[in-house]
């Protein structure tokens, strides 16, 4: 299934989906040593994001967040993309300078999406692909 | 988005890779934000600064920038984590002051002011009312935005970045004049405003505002005639507590000044700040219980040359206890000039250190800070995510009565 969305940072990556349905702050939020999860009211605690592609509704937290996440990917343990329902500056900005693909504004659900599920996201051609 | 020819060219790599990169992050922000076009800027602030948040991988990034690019603006950077002149007591290892050393050499090459501030309109960054300018570092921007009318969106530090070597911003927010009218009002009682006599008071009251405004322009009448250090403060607490990058006092602040903005800009009615609200908010700060403290930090923002005076003259001649750190954070510009007046002697003969860093990166643990006392709200606010020690906050004369006796008073 493919599904149309906006495109904020380019570039086209695929891999196995971490998803949550709660906002994720990446300042505070994870490790940028180890790419785990360590925010306490995130379902993702203890995940690490390392080869996922990371999907989940929208960002949260301090604008410091975008060098966290630039860390993570530089040093290999990072998403390979990132899907939002809503995206912010603050996620977008770190996906721009780490060059991994971010896509925002899905056209349609992606609640089909579930963890492990292989995920790939174009956003040069702007959508995001998984499922049969 | 519209892009003029220069513009276009510096997206399409004409004036090289960095400038390209920064050039993508402001189109991107800006079609975030639903503008169409971006406007030209008279000076940027921000940039990172810290090395525990950023690490190796962003100095590297900022060295990156700075190979291919340079400001096109006046240009300063954020507070850095260390002061040569007391790296021990503030825990600096030859690792982090190298990795700092390369932060310090890179925005040299990029071309930005000397010296690392969150107060840059006190170290000769100084935009005018109206001006398009790009500024991080909430309480920096919210001075700028608040106090000067000067104009800046809630940047971050690689969109500063990315304003300060293209000199552009994009067109959107608070750059608008039809953003920037009051959302949300509050008025002052005759018996606040009296309370109003310390700065710690005014904190508090950012604060207050802060946590109820979020990310609203609020208006708040009935403010006694402020300056600029009350300013600074009040700013900074409600950019902490809320994400107030705009506020107005009526009758006091140039914009609301020159608009006639009144707390009856805004349709619902204010919310009336009393001394009990006022006191409340004191009381949900920090305790004021006597305790211990073994370490004293004040200038957050950081201060002026009037007030690193104060501190001087606070201290008339005593001296910070065995076992407390007094650390007063200020500009490498400020203290220089209160160097001239003898205030930064003053404070050394008396054991204190007028520290060129920031408090909020402050590595707590490796001070070996067990009990924190500051007259700053930010400071609370962000010592609470670095340490375990919950900090007493009140008056300047209480954190200066704590650093020389070693316990917060009564």
């Amino acid at each position: 299934m493919r599904v149309p969305c906006r495109p904020l940072s380019g570039g086209r990556a695929e891999g196995p989906a971490l998803v949550t349905e709660t906002p994720l702050s990446f300042f505070g939020g994870v490790d940028p040593e180890t790419g785990e999860v360590v925010d306490g009211a995130s379902d993702l605690h203890g995940r690490r994001l390392g080869g996922r592609v990371l999907c989940f509704p929208k960002p949260k937290g301090s604008t410091a967040g975008w060098v966290i996440l630039y860390r993570l990917v530089r040093n290999g343990i990072g998403p390979v993309a990132i899907v939002n329902h809503e995206s912010d500056p603050v996620v977008a900005s770190g996906a721009i300078v780490a060059e991994i693909p971010l896509v925002d504004t899905p056209e349609g659900p992606l609640d089909a999406i579930e963890t492990g599920d292989r995920v790939t996201v174009d956003a040069d051609a702007g959508f995001v692909e998984f499922g049969g | 988005m519209d892009l003029t020819e220069q513009e276009s060219a510096m997206h399409g790599g004409e004036e090289g890779p960095a400038v390209a990169k920064a050039m993508e992050l402001l189109v991107t922000l800006g079609e975030l934000y639903g503008a169409t076009e971006l406007v030209d800027i008279t000076c940027a602030h921000g940039g990172l600064a810290g090395i525990e948040v950023n690490g190796v991988e962003g100095v590297e990034l900022l060295e990156t920038f700075a190979e291919t690019a340079e400001a096109r603006v006046p240009a300063t950077y954020n507070p850095l984590t260390f002061d040569h002149r007391y790296a021990e007591a503030l825990g600096a290892d030859p690792e982090g002051m190298a990795l700092q050393r390369r932060i310090e050499a890179a925005y040299d090459r990029l071309g930005y002011r000397e010296g690392g501030t969150c107060t840059p309109y006190e170290a000769g960054n100084l935009p005018a009312y109206g001006e398009h300018i790009a500024w991080a570092e909430s309480s920096a921007l919210t001075y700028a935005n608040s106090v000067i009318g000067a104009r800046t969106n809630r940047e971050s530090p690689i969109s500063a970045i990315a304003a300060a070597v293209t000199g552009k911003t994009p067109y959107y927010g608070l750059q608008l004049a039809e953003n920037r009218v009051p959302e949300v009002a509050f008025e002052l009682t005759a018996a606040a405003r009296d309370r109003l006599t310390t700065t710690d008071r005014y904190s508090a009251l950012g604060y207050y505002v802060g946590t109820r405004a979020e990310n609203r322009v609020p208006i708040v009448g009935g403010l006694p005639d402020l300056d600029p250090p009350a300013l600074k403060l009040l700013g900074a607490a409600m950019a902490t507590y809320g994400s107030v990058s705009l506020f107005h006092a009526a009758g006091l602040t140039p914009e609301a000044r020159e608009h006639g903005h009144t707390v009856d800009a805004v349709e619902a009615p204010p919310t009336t700040i009393d001394e009990e609200g006022l006191e409340a908010a004191h009381r949900d700060l920090g305790p004021s219980a006597g305790r211990s403290v073994d370490t004293v930090v004040l200038g957050c923002p950081q201060y002026a040359a009037d007030q690193l005076e104060t501190v001087a003259s606070q201290l008339a001649g005593a001296s910070v206890a065995p076992g407390v750190d007094l650390f007063v954070c200020a500009s490498g510009a400020v203290r220089e000039r209160a160097e001239r007046s003898g205030a930064v002697e003053a404070i050394e003969a008396a054991g204190g250190m007028v520290t060129e860093t920031c408090t909020c990166p402050m590595a707590f643990d490796r001070i070996g800070t067990e009990s924190m006392a500051t007259d700053s709200t930010k400071a609370v606010f962000y010592a609470g995510g670095t340490s375990d020690a919950e900090p007493a906050f009140g008056s300047l004369e209480a954190c200066i009565e704590a650093a020389t006796t070693g316990a917060w008073p009564d």
